[in-house]
């Protein structure tokens, strides 16, 4: 009995001295961090990369995790893309003409899809005239909002508007200037590009399947001439920032895709600037609609993120609440490696967006094989409808502010994030969307619509303090009840 | 003292089927304004039969009949549904509107997730209507998706026959649903019957048995305890079909009709899922049944005989089954609920590691119910020395 | 940023007080005569975390203005909190000297 006390005090004793090294260790150790932490150059945190926090070394793979499983086609931009098809319709539509009175690029790609026309004439004849008359009525409730948002818009780039052979080019005799080695350039331009204001960045060698086939307007193409893909749009550098978080919550109305579609645009410009200083090409690709190419597959390309159900990449620090940016350039790099970090397994059981979207744009289904590649679907043209009818800000952004993996950095999400990135079973994954759907519920879907299309203008997450204009300016009592 | 109860339970009885009655007068819909929304392209209607009307196309010549509108009808968990269908002259749907329902907001929502009943427009009279067969069957909201399922068939099928004169093939019936919730009821109800012949020192092993096996299978899977929402649709006449809602009558006739005639309550003391729960919570705590003094007790046995008097009182008046159910099973195995009663269930959780059996003993309605029926229809039993006045299931039955 | 408690002093803090708890524990489990071999601690540690993770959880919640999750969150972890320390403190009488009768238990 007294040798099994002398042991217990010694154990103890020996554990009183390990603790008081390890101890003295870890203080070492917390000095360290806390000296070279980014978090501690105040205002400058994400120059110096403090965004892009998560290691993604562990997730690297060999191959992206969107599979190509047919004959690939580049897409066209003339009539794939709402943003490009639907005020070209609107500009040339004529009741009595109908189709045969569109031009023929545009006539030929409704003929083969008359439901895609049947849904942007009903944008144009139901929806927008209804969001005309509950627009007035609300205009007060979003003044602050809109006010931020144009605020954001009001500093932009002049943008791009003449060929590549043209425009990407320094000029002048500006040689390349010769760098020592690949990796070291790619380290250089990550860092540069995080001074020059991005959030996140990623290097991804330009697959040319991601380039309209025919591009967007006033980017200096010929509309009618199919683009050959430039020799020296060899790599494309992902750059971007997120959308200001509270705001975010407050969407389809309060929230925003201007602060983050302003920011970004600078820095891709800016990015553009030095990489023509080396004297190297550089185009570019800006949203809202100034780009030549499909950015979310050089997002995952780059392995900045996945591509989830809603279509939007998610990146492990940010969610789905990141607005991209690509520089296409033909400086030497090193690109790196696509990420998985559970995302596919994840969005097949979660369908939170699907579930959430008022336009019931986002699949609850299977991928399927769109241009070669499989993917879930999204309608773009019932999305854009619904946030053209919307009030507020223009965009919906739901399927953003409802994505579990769209958290704010605190111990709860990042923990939750490593979870799910690290469990094989999936089982953490059931439960985690389990409690999201429990412990984070959001309005029935139908509420976010205009009242005139049987909603109440509902938003995810009441607005942050300083976008409720009636806290702040005294307005006129609005014709309409507005429920803020 | 036992005849003061019976009559306190007679009283009971008689008020709920005057509650029954008052409930039948005020049982009204207004249906004018969605005969309209249920055909587009009719603007006049006339009453051409029982329940159906004929849509006119008024601003055309002639004022051609474009089609017909009926009401059909199914019941949900809840109760009745009734759906204002629009039907053209080939017989298909062309537009429906949910008049009324009583599901509650979330099982509607997660049926309408899958389309419904929307999906259901452009669907023949004479298609099966059968969800699985085609139709989006939706877990955890069978009853609301055959509800919906009917009462467009119910219409649709209405019109074809007494209007459009459409031939009518017989009505599919759903296949009927027997499968592992309804055979390990029949089993449960089976061993437990079982164990009471027998009166072996065996009971309390095989009681935990019942009871494990309750608690996962009518517990967790199929979240299917006897609610007083049941109760109150079977007093209402909200009858569902039985080849799709066999379980549904098992239990019925399993706890409240199997003690009339055995004299005692085997689904209480050995298949609730929640007393299950509570049991399991109580081993675990060293819950004991004399915390509170026996006094006490008898008073507030009362307390879940008027709650549940008081709850089916008011379901019969508003003939809304779900209306006053302030049960938390389904917040425990299907985690939906209110603040209010994610907090009650917490309560009743941790009470039950103390108290024997909380929920049972002193809040279950269905334990009122059964009370209630008990009282009100035996014949007085004999006393002996030790046989308490008032059943209490903390004791006689599980001891 | 810069708040008091996410600060290196808190959680220094918290380390001293971790070590009290342990210490404070270690002295009343043997005042009671229940012996405390590794296991037991490590269901106490488990058990301990679970606390923190609720009280933690419901905090971040109400810093980040979900109400509901913070109170649904709390109804639901908490319970299970309850439960399990109900279990644990059990378990943890496991070799106790002293042994209570137990009353009828099922």
């Amino acid at each position: 009995m007294a040798k099994e006390k002398v042991n217990r005090r010694q154990i103890l004793k020996a554990s009183g001295a390990a603790s008081a090294v390890l101890g003295s260790a870890g203080l070492g150790m917390f000095g360290y961090e806390e000296g070279k932490s980014p978090e501690t150059y105040t205002g400058c945190e994400n120059q110096q990369g403090a965004g892009q926090s998560f290691n993604r070394g562990s997730y690297r793979v060999d191959r992206p995790t969107y599979q190509k499983t047919g004959t690939t086609s580049r897409p066209d931009a003339r009539t794939e893309i709402v943003f490009m098809r639907r005020p070209a319709m609107m500009r040339q539509w004529n009741d009595e003409k109908g189709i045969d009175g569109l031009d023929e690029t545009l006539a030929q790609y409704y003929r083969e899809n008359p439901e895609v026309l049947e849904l942007d004439l009903h944008l144009k004849n139901d929806i927008l005239p209804k969001r005309q008359e509950d627009a007035p009525k609300h205009k007060d409730d979003y003044l602050l909002a809109q006010a931020w948002s144009n605020a954001m818009g009001a500093v932009s780039p002049r943008g791009v508007h003449t060929p590549p052979e043209e425009s990407d080019f320094p000029g002048g005799n500006h040689e390349p200037l010769k760098m020592k080695s690949d990796k070291q350039t790619s380290r250089l331009i990550k860092k540069i590009a995080h001074e020059l204001g991005s959030v996140l960045v990623g290097i991804a060698k330009l697959n040319p399947d991601w380039v309209y086939k025919y591009p967007m307007r006033g980017r200096g193409f010929d509309p009618n001439e199919p683009v050959e893909v430039p020799k020296h749009w060899e790599y494309a550098i992902v750059v971007g920032t997120p959308m200001s978080w509270d705001a975010t919550l407050a969407n389809p109305t309060f929230g925003t895709s201007n602060d983050a579609y302003s920011k970004s645009r600078i820095v891709a410009y800016r990015l553009a600037s030095f990489i023509k200083t080396l004297g190297y090409a550089a185009r570019p690709h800006t949203p809202g609609s100034s780009y030549d190419l499909m950015v979310p597959p050089i997002m995952v390309d780059a392995g900045l993120g996945e591509q989830g159900r809603h279509s939007i990449v998610i990146t492990p620090e940010l969610g789905s609440n990141f607005r991209p940016a690509v520089i296409t350039t033909n400086l030497p790099l090193v690109p790196d490696k696509p990420i998985d970090f559970g995302v596919q397994e994840f969005c097949k059981k979660c369908k939170i967006c699907a579930e959430n979207c008022p336009a019931g744009a986002i699949t609850m289904g299977e991928k399927e094989e769109i241009r070669g590649y499989t993917r879930y679907p999204v309608c773009s043209e019932k999305c854009h409808t619904f946030w053209s009818s919307c009030l507020g800000n223009m965009g919906c952004r739901i399927c953003v502010a409802v994505c579990p993996y769209t958290r704010k950095s605190n111990w709860l999400h990042r923990t939750a994030l490593q979870v799910t990135a690290n469990d094989p079973t999936g089982l953490s994954h059931d439960a985690l969307i389990g409690l999201q759907k429990r412990l984070y519920p959001g309005p029935d879907p139908q509420e976010y619509f205009i009242p005139s299309l049987g909603g109440s203008n509902a938003t995810y997450r009441d607005p942050p303090w300083w976008l409720r204009t009636e806290d702040f300016i005294d307005m006129e009592p609005g014709d309409g009840d507005s429920e803020v | 003292m036992r005849n003061r109860e019976r009559a306190l339970a007679l009283i009971a009885l008689a008020s709920v089927i005057v509650a029954w009655f008052i409930g039948w007068q005020r049982y009204d819909t207004e249906l004018a304004p969605l005969l309209q929304q249920s055909l587009p392209g009719a603007d006049r209607f006339e009453e051409c039969g029982p329940g159906i009307f004929a849509g006119r196309k008024t601003t055309e010549a002639e004022q051609p009949i474009v089609g017909y509108v009926a009401i059909g009808q199914g019941t949900g968990y809840g109760g009745p549904m009734k759906v204002v269908v629009g039907i053209n002259l080939e017989g298909n749907v062309v537009g429906l509107t949910v008049v009324e329902h009583q599901e509650t907001a979330a099982y509607f929502q997660r049926a309408g997730q899958t389309g419904l009943p929307e999906n259901l427009i452009g669907k023949k009279y004479s298609d099966p209507f059968i969800p699985g067969q085609d139709i989006d069957a939706v877990t955890g909201a069978t009853m609301t998706v055959t509800a919906m399922a009917d009462s467009v068939s119910a219409g649709a099928r209405s019109v074809a026959g007494n209007a459009l004169n459409l031939p009518l093939p017989p009505k599919a019936v759903a296949p009927i649903k027997f499968g592992l919730p309804e055979i390990t009821l029949l089993s449960l109800f089976g061993v437990a019957l079982f164990s009471q012949t027998r009166r072996l020192r065996r009971n309390k092993l095989v009681r935990w048995i019942c009871l494990l096996t309750g608690l996962v299978v009518l517990g967790f899977m199929v979240n299917g305890p006897l609610t007083l929402t049941n109760v109150s649709s079977l007093l209402i006449g909200y009858w569902p079909a039985w080849q799709s809602h066999l379980y549904w009558y098992l239990l019925i006739v399993g706890v409240l009709v199997l003690p009339l005639v055995i004299g005692r309550n085997l689904y209480c003391g050995s298949i609730c899922p929640f007393g299950a729960t509570q049991q399991c919570l109580g081993a675990i705590g060293g819950a004991k049944s004399r915390r509170l003094s026996a006094r006490w007790r008898a008073r507030l046995r009362w307390i879940p005989r008027i709650l549940a008097w008081a709850a089916i009182l008011i379901a019969l008046t508003y003939r809304n089954p779900a209306l006053v159910s302030y049960e938390v099973y389904g917040t425990l195995f299907g985690l939906v609920g209110s603040h209010f009663q994610f907090g009650l269930l917490a309560a009743v959780l941790v009470a039950s590691l103390f108290i024997k059996r909380p929920w049972c003993n002193y809040l279950c309605p269905i334990r009122g119910v059964t009370d209630l029926v008990k009282l009100g229809f035996r014949r007085p039993v004999k006393r002996t020395q030790a046989s308490p006045a008032v059943m209490h299931v903390g004791e006689s039955e599980l001891s | 940023m810069h708040s008091f408690f996410t600060s290196g002093l808190f959680w220094f803090i918290e380390g001293i007080l971790a070590c009290l708890v342990v210490i404070g524990m270690k002295l009343w489990m043997e005042d009671r005569g229940i012996p405390m071999p590794f296991w037991k601690w490590a269901i106490v540690a488990c058990w301990f975390l679970g606390l923190g993770f609720t009280i933690a959880f419901v905090g971040t919640s109400l810093g980040e203005k979900e109400t509901h999750a913070a109170t649904q969150g709390g109804l639901i972890f908490g319970t299970v909190v309850i439960i399990t320390g109900v279990v644990a403190w059990r378990l943890l009488h496991i070799g106790s000297r002293s042994k209570k009768t137990e009353n009828d238990d099922a």
